[in-house]
């Protein structure tokens, strides 16, 4: 009979900065790293999950092509000099980019990260605000995860919840990938520690 | 239709007859609006990369600089369409 093979001896160093579940990153450090603490799981959102924003950011690039086309037909005597227009198209490109780039860094700086002593859980919601969680691994009691929606069930993606001892707050995993390999990977750290 | 009567109108019955559209499309006025904005712009774009620093920080990774140097794009396209709308 063959013996199941664990995370550890399954997956492969994932190296690309741009995925939404890198193995054992190359490259990958935060500030509060032990000396002897690896990073084993960086996790953000699906990737998917920009779709909305992607979509919107391509519909805003065309809006002034779409006014440009339609203004004939559908306004009369709309009167604007090449100088006022030059200025808007430069602002609304503008905003545009800024619009994109927020979108990508918010995605980006969002992450999880599961090393073999901790869970940190960095929420990145704008520029504005951003709340860094962490639970050492011998205070999780429990996890769970789940996964709710057509979407969640095409591209296999969930929320994973971790629940620590009651003197400390819960760490959630919004639209991780593959929420059952994640769930198996920090339940097999769990054994390590214990 | 005609959209610059249909304006007028609208921004009238919002602002009175002080504003009517022409004035608001009139390019000093216009200009001084988007210069306004500009330097709003420049001032979050600036934050942005302030934020962008912090993150990175935090959190060391091979995209780092990749990040940090769109930011800076950002901030200094903010800052040339601002001396571009005050050059027209």
């Amino acid at each position: 009979m063959s013996e199941q093979k664990t995370s550890f001896e399954k997956n492969k160093p994932n190296g690309n900065p741009f995925t939404s579940f890198a193995w054992f990153p190359p490259q990958v450090n935060f500030s509060t790293q032990g000396s002897k603490e690896k990073v084993v799981l960086l996790l953000r959102k699906h990737g998917i999950t920009n779709l909305g924003w992607t979509l919107a950011a391509i519909f805003f690039s065309m809006v002034p092509f779409i006014f440009f086309f339609i203004r004939d037909f559908a306004f009369s005597n709309f009167s604007l000099n090449i100088f006022s227009i030059t200025a808007l198209l430069l602002s609304w490109y503008l905003l545009v980019l800024g619009f994109i780039f927020t979108q990508f860094l918010k995605w980006y700086f969002n992450v999880y990260i599961v090393t073999n002593r901790r869970v940190i859980d960095v929420d990145f919601k704008g520029f504005f605000y951003k709340n860094i969680s962490e639970a050492e691994l011998t205070r999780i009691q429990d996890v769970s995860h789940s996964s709710v929606g057509t979407f969640a069930l095409i591209f296999n993606y969930g929320e994973l919840k971790i629940q620590t001892a009651a003197e400390f707050s819960d760490i959630e995993f919004e639209r991780v990938p593959n929420p059952s390999e994640v769930h198996k990977i920090i339940a097999e750290l769990l054994d390590e520690v214990r | 239709m005609n959209i610059n009567i249909f304006l007028d109108k609208l921004v009238e019955s919002i602002g009175g007859s002080f504003f009517k559209w022409s004035t608001w499309a009139s390019f000093p006025f216009l200009k001084v609006l988007i210069l306004i904005f500009l330097v709003f712009y420049i001032f979050y774009s600036f934050l942005v990369l302030k934020q962008v620093t912090i993150m990175n920080e935090f959190l060391e990774t091979k995209l780092s600089p990749g990040t940090k140097i769109l930011a800076t794009t950002l901030l200094l396209y903010s800052v040339i369409v601002f001396a571009v709308v005050l050059i027209l």
